[in-house]
């Protein structure tokens, strides 16, 4: 191992290996083969997270107060980026649906009833879910990433404490039941901004856009499962990566940056999966 | 007995620790110095299962750390207690319930019981009139000083500091170092200590290793240090900014 270790560092010249051509392992297999152990090894930490989040959520012990303070924050304090934000992406969404079924049918009499149709399975819960992870998701790995850096999870795990029950399951708790409601709430802005779009821009009257004929139950439990499942997500994969910080804030601004790409993979992953479920169970 | 066995750390490209061993005794003031980033807090964070080396064993008495599981490591980190650099106080709560949750957690005390035995421990240390203050509300010196109380409250035979006095005031400096001292004198414990401060070195080290490019510089007593004619050591003691020791 030493002399290994030892040639690697040092250059080529001093190694006595000059003119040595490497083997074909050694270049492009290696590093993909050395990307997927990464990616495995990765893929494991989070999911010894995810279920030591699982186990401490009923059996471990929690500040008091903490759930409800981080649903606050996840919950309350998202509610005005969440409406802005979401609110214009439904009225793009309708205006530019209407925009071309205008071109091709010139009848708008459905446009509201598939829109809220998908609104409530599917974008609601995915589109609001990758908005909810940039503000919710870079705030956990900051917070967690800061007390990694400052020594602060280690003093926790000398105490006898495993990090994730002290600083993951409340997140998750508050995460599963204020980022369900925020998303549920979405809907409902979506919806609306939607209607008003279509009443602005194509004369649409409310009364016909607000069309309920396509939801069925089914509908609005994927749309329900799948706002559980990303807000149980976010958190989960954000504290990971908070926990994985390493070097100082420059780890930590590393760490923010991949729990929200991370999230949104996470969220894409599980809205191929759940409305891939969705669609053997109930078609 | 502490040993470490040909320790090997890498981060990415960058080899911190390459080929360390050392052997520190029972009871003694043992001071790891060198630069900073040199790999000083890296090794001793070995000790407790914080990190694992990528070669290399680290053995406390008769276990060997590297090997154990994240849930085995419960017993070595109460026998090896650590004071970090940031002293990690728990904002939410008081000095008294920091240095009472290690005392619930590892002898299962109840909150009530955890709480009359921490009062003892924040005497040891002199901090008993700051029990109810939160830890936002002291300064630098005297969180450092709780921090040692709720590292004693489980009973260590080794105790791990990472640079106790920096950012310290001079006072508070001395005072962290007599404890460190007293703490090896009256009780026998084994004080393994990170640190640049020249004047704890000298003041109260029994032995001093310096790491300089992942490896051991000089291992030796402070006598072997202030008599040593090797430039990286005589650059590093006398803090000069020309010499060998690259930045």
């Amino acid at each position: 191992m030493r002399g290994r270790l030892d040639a690697s560092a040092q250059a080529p010249d001093e190694a006595g290996d000059e003119g040595r051509v490497a083997p074909f392992w050694e270049g492009p297999p290696r590093s993909v083969g050395a990307a997927f152990l990464d990616l495995w090894r990765a893929g494991l930490a989070l999911w010894s997270v995810f279920i030591r989040t699982l186990y401490y959520t009923f059996r471990g012990r929690r500040e008091k107060g903490d759930v409800l303070k981080y649903a606050l924050e996840m919950g309350n304090r998202s509610i005005f980026f969440m409406t802005v934000t979401m609110g214009f992406t439904g009225m793009l969404f309708v205006h530019q649906a209407a925009y071309q079924l205008n071109q091709i049918t010139g009848d708008l009499q459905l446009v509201g009833a598939a829109y809220i149709e998908l609104t409530i399975r599917d974008l609601a819960a995915s589109i609001g879910g990758v908005v909810l992870a940039t503000r919710v998701g870079a705030g956990i790995a900051a917070e967690i990433g800061s007390m990694v850096v400052t020594d602060q999870v280690d003093a926790m795990r000398m105490c006898g404490t495993d990090p994730v029950e002290y600083l993951v399951s409340p997140r998750f708790i508050a995460s599963v039941f204020s980022g369900t409601a925020v998303l549920v709430y979405t809907a409902f802005i979506m919806v609306v901004t939607g209607m008003i779009s279509a009443n602005l821009y194509f004369d649409v009257n409310p009364k016909i856009f607000f069309n309920f004929s396509f939801v069925d139950w089914h509908e609005v439990l994927t749309g329900l499962v799948k706002c559980v499942a990303y807000c149980a997500a976010i958190p989960v994969v954000s504290s990971y990566c908070g926990l994985s910080t390493f070097g100082g804030s420059e780890g930590v601004g590393w760490a923010t940056t991949r729990a929200v790409v991370n999230s949104a993979v996470a969220i894409i992953l599980l809205d191929a999966i759940i409305s891939t479920s969705a669609f053997f169970i109930f078609y | 007995m502490i040993r470490f066995e040909h320790i090997v750390k890498s981060f990415g490209e960058k080899t911190v620790l390459d080929d360390v061993s050392v052997t520190i005794r029972t009871g003694e003031v043992f001071f790891v110095i060198g630069q900073s980033g040199v790999g000083k807090s890296v090794l001793i964070k070995h000790l407790i299962g914080l990190l694992r080396p990528d070669a290399g064993e680290v053995w406390v008495d008769d276990v060997q750390v590297e090997k154990l599981e994240e849930r085995e490591l419960a017993p070595i980190r109460k026998k090896c207690g650590m004071v970090f650099q940031h002293s990690t106080l728990f904002d939410s709560m008081d000095c008294l319930d920091n240095v009472a949750l290690p005392l619930q957690k590892y002898r299962k005390l109840s909150l009530q019981n955890g709480r009359r035995e921490a009062w003892k421990y924040l005497s040891m240390v002199n901090m008993k009139d700051f029990a109810h203050h939160f830890p936002s509300a002291l300064g630098d010196g005297l969180r450092k000083q709780v921090a040692i109380a709720r590292t004693l409250t489980m009973g260590p035979e080794y105790v791990l500091f990472d640079e106790p006095t920096t950012g310290l005031d001079p006072m508070s400096a001395r005072r962290v170092d007599h404890l460190i001292r007293d703490l090896a004198d009256t009780t026998s414990v084994t004080c393994i200590v990170v640190s640049h401060d020249l004047k704890s070195i000298f003041g109260i080290a029994d032995r001093i290793m310096m790491l300089y490019r992942g490896r051991i510089q000089l291992l030796g007593t402070r006598d072997d240090f202030t008599r040593s004619i090797d430039p990286i050591v005589e650059q590093f003691i006398s803090g000069s900014p020309e010499g060998p020791i690259e930045v």
